[in-house]
């Protein structure tokens, strides 16, 4: 690196600490304009902010209030879904998008009842997925530390040792399982949220099919494929059909 | 050929004969009396699968029950399904009334049944044309059940309204029960009683205990022992003076039957009460109560802080309308500040009687330090018995209030205190957090995949080395092979070193050179030491594989350190002894790395 590039770089140095300071302050002066009521121009800032690629539980949640309050309940509960994404056990999260879905026209959909089901979701969504892999990597960790440790060493070949390693290697199978089902749902299963106030979803991709039934904003879908402007979405209760992409937004 | 042909006109003329369906309706009895029964039977007959017909509108008639039963024959080949619908009617009032047609749809096709007259007489008037009725036309099977001739009649019912005084006070308690005189070998399955509407009385249910109606004594009317069932109790208060009547009050029966229960209605005769006005003047402070009552006031202590509230209890308490009673006349209170007054009531009904108390509860805060009183409080009420107003009053209470400074008066502490309401649900409040780092997904990073390679060649390297190790201390000749090397590399650098600081004295190395040159081939052929001689070796080696000239080298290499070993020879022992060491080394060398050599 040449002299003069290393000055140029020192020279701009404050300009690009000045370009991270920059979403903080806008982020702040969102807030503050939400203290105020005026819930519009906050969105615009927190939208902004979103727009340059900031995936923050705070900014996602501050955007489903700004949208709670302007009454557009449907892209609430988008956002809150959206910081749920991140931070799955977020208690203030959980309440508003509870509130949110009050508001909706139609009723959630229920998934099956299936006890078992219900449990491994609630599993899963016990923790996001870097908590579970940082899990996994820990639990691997004790298997082979304790493992090794009873091999290899005359003076660690004790019980406990063994107890430890034992348990941990049943943990790890368990919880190394649960975060491949989480890695593969958040890499391939998609979900979206309806923000158009009411859409119709057909038999096939286009206007010209027949109409299976309508949905309003809010309702949550799970995105199978996209074709051109027209995405195929399945619900929790096995209803699929076609409908216009531009009418919901992923999560 | 034939056979199958029978069959088939078998299956088919079944069918053809099936598909024609017919509707018929009738009715066990032309004329009725006001608390009997009319059955009402629609048959259907012909397809199995035909729907429920249409029961008409019958305004006049309450649908008491209704059921049904299928039946299937085959005659001669040809099958018939006929269905039963039973419907048990009531008739609600006297006159003449007619049940319209029953209508079933099907296959497109109308079906409708007959109209009926019914004749709906006064109760006591029925039984005698209903038995005539009775010889003229009764083939249904049914009939008998649902209504069993009164000459051999298993069981007789009626109904009376008993109470308990007929001359009251308005406002005085009324006991009235509903009881069922019942007689027979019949199985009484429920009762349950039909009030008329009682105006003019405020009326209050009286629960038994578990909600079983026990029987009470038995009784003989016009010679006839009946078992008497108090079906329901109520507690009447008159509302204003003057004769009133409780109408006919209906008590149903639900009695065992072969086909489950039957319905049956019992009438009681109108009873009347004679409602007396309170005397005149009422006095002024007259509460309304009616009954006997008695009045107490307490405080729980006696001693109380000037910021302290007192509870104050005042307990009305008898027999009488509870619900109804009014907060007591309140003494002069103008030491104290009142707060907030509560009314709690315990009623009790299980006597038949109403009876309980009212607990007002008062927030008082003394207004003064010092000796106070709570002067009595006053309660006026009418008693029936005595026939006239009667003034209680609850003892004074003496409370002796002990001073506070100013600060600590506007900490008024209430003994009774309000459960937080929530007023209203809104979303939580935006976050706020000092910075704003973007979520990076762990696994995306590569980290967490670089940690987990990492990890598991950790392990693997790890586990590696226990088998190895284990292999080591089981397998004596792969320890021996594997190690034979590095043992001979071991012990050839220690000559080397011994060699150097030796200053002249060879002997040791000497003396050591064939023993490393051997000990290393043997390890490596896992040869056991008494086994050491050169032709053994060599033969050995040669059957493993090894090089003619690599074992030709090696016999003169272990000759030549003998020769050294017994030659006296003294000159140039160093370099001699130097050179040896190279070609040891060399020889070794090149039967370490013959490849494709099984050893």
């Amino acid at each position: 690196m040449s002299l003069r590039k290393i000055f140029l770089l020192i020279m701009l140095l404050p300009f690009i600490l000045f370009a991270n300071e920059g979403p903080m302050t806008s982020f702040n002066k969102a807030n503050q304009l939400y203290q105020k009521n005026n819930y519009n121009q906050a969105l615009k800032i927190y939208l902004n902010l979103e727009k340059q690629q900031y995936e923050n539980v705070a900014l996602y949640y501050n955007i489903g209030n700004c949208y709670y309050k302007l009454e557009d309940f449907g892209r609430a509960v988008l956002y809150y879904e959206k910081a749920l994404h991140i931070s799955p056990k977020d208690k203030d999260v959980l309440k508003n998008l509870k509130l949110a879905k009050a508001h909706l026209q139609d009723k959630e959909i229920a998934g099956g009842s299936n006890p078992f089901a219900l449990f491994f979701n609630w599993i899963l969504n016990f923790l996001s997925v870097n908590a579970y892999i940082v899990l996994s990597l820990i639990l691997f960790a004790c298997v082979g530390g304790f493992g090794l440790s009873f091999l290899l060493f005359e003076s660690l070949r004790k019980q406990w040792v063994k107890q430890i390693f034992i348990v941990s290697l049943v943990l790890f199978l368990i919880i190394g399982t649960l975060t491949s089902v989480k890695i593969y749902k958040t890499e391939y299963q998609h979900y979206g949220i309806v923000t158009a106030s009411v859409t119709s979803i057909m038999s096939g991709p286009g206007d010209n099919f027949s109409l299976l039934f309508t949905l309003h904003s809010g309702s949550k879908l799970q995105i199978i494929k996209k074709q051109k402007d027209w995405s195929f979405v399945s619900m929790k209760n096995g209803y699929a059909g076609w409908l216009k992409t531009k009418d919901f937004e992923n999560i | 050929m034939k056979f199958k042909f029978i069959i088939l006109f078998l299956i088919f003329g079944v069918s053809v004969v099936s598909a024609e369906i017919t509707l018929k309706a009738s009715v066990d009895k032309n004329t009725v009396g006001l608390n009997q029964t009319v059955n009402y039977k629609v048959v259907v007959s012909g397809d199995q699968n035909t729907p429920s017909p249409t029961l008409p509108v019958l305004s006049d008639f309450t649908i008491q029950g209704r059921g049904s039963s299928t039946s299937v024959t085959i005659v001669n080949g040809s099958m018939s399904t006929s269905k039963v619908f039973n419907y048990v009617l009531i008739p609600k009032k006297e006159g003449e009334f007619t049940i319209p047609p029953s209508v079933l749809k099907y296959k497109g096709q109308i079906y409708k049944t007959a109209s009926f007259k019914i004749k709906v007489v006064p109760a006591a008037q029925a039984p005698q044309q209903q038995r005539q009725q009775r010889q003229q036309q009764s083939q249904d099977p049914f009939d008998q059940i649902f209504n069993p001739p009164t000459q051999q009649t298993p069981f007789r019912a009626f109904a009376k309204v008993a109470v308990r005084r007929s001359y009251v006070y308005v406002g005085q308690q009324v006991p009235v029960v509903a009881k069922l005189f019942f007689s027979g070998n019949v199985g009484l399955r429920s009762v349950r009683a039909v009030w008329p509407t009682l105006d003019g009385f405020l009326s209050e249910n009286v629960q038994t205990k578990d909600h079983r109606i026990r029987p009470e004594k038995p009784q003989v009317v016009d010679g006839v022992k009946y078992m008497v069932y108090p079906v329901e109790k109520k507690i009447l208060f008159p509302l204003s003076s003057g004769r009133k009547t409780i109408a006919d009050t209906k008590i149903e029966m639900g009695i065992a039957s072969f086909f489950g229960s039957v319905s049956k209605l019992a009438t009681s005769k109108p009873v009347t009460i004679h409602v007396l006005p309170l005397p005149e003047p009422q006095p002024q402070q007259f509460s309304g109560s009616v009954g006997q009552f008695s009045i107490s006031a307490t405080t729980k202590s006696t001693r109380y802080k000037q910021n302290e509230g007192v509870g104050l209890n005042v307990v009305i308490e008898g027999v009488g309308n509870i619900k109804a009673i009014e907060k007591p006349i309140l003494p002069d209170l103008s030491n104290f500040k009142i707060y907030k007054s509560t009314s709690t009531s315990q009623i009790d009904t299980m006597s038949g009687y109403m009876k309980g108390k009212k607990t007002f509860e008062f927030i008082l805060t003394p207004l003064k330090s010092g000796h106070l009183v709570i002067p009595p409080f006053k309660y006026i009420y009418f008693d029936p018995n005595k026939k006239q107003y009667v003034t209680i009053r609850s003892k004074p209470i003496s409370l002796s209030i002990q001073s506070v400074s100013k600060q600590e008066m506007q900490n008024i502490v209430y003994p009774i205190q309000d459960d937080v309401r929530l007023m209203n649900q809104d979303i939580a409040y935006i976050k706020m957090p000092k910075t704003l780092k973007s979520y990076k997904s762990f696994y995306k990073s590569g980290v967490a995949l670089l940690i987990f390679i990492l990890e598991s060649f950790i392990f693997l390297l790890g586990l590696g080395y226990y088998f190895y190790k284990r292999r080591m201390e089981s397998d004596i000749e792969y320890a021996r092979k594997s190690r034979a090397y590095v043992r001979y590399k071991k012990h050839y650098n220690k000559l080397l070193k011994k060699n150097e600081k030796s200053n002249g004295d060879f002997s040791y190395i000497i003396g050591e050179m064939e023993p490393l040159v051997l000990n290393y081939v043997a390890d490596k052929l896992n040869i056991p030491g008494s086994h050491l001689i050169l032709d053994n070796i060599i033969s050995v080696l040669k059957k493993a594989g090894i090089k003619e000239e690599i074992l030709d080298d090696l016999s003169s290499l272990v000759e030549d350190i003998q020769m050294l070993k017994y030659s006296s020879m003294k000159d140039h022992q160093a370099e001699t002894i130097k050179n040896l060491m190279q070609r040891i080394n060399s020889t070794v060398s090149r039967i370490e790395s013959s490849k494709g050599v099984k050893i």
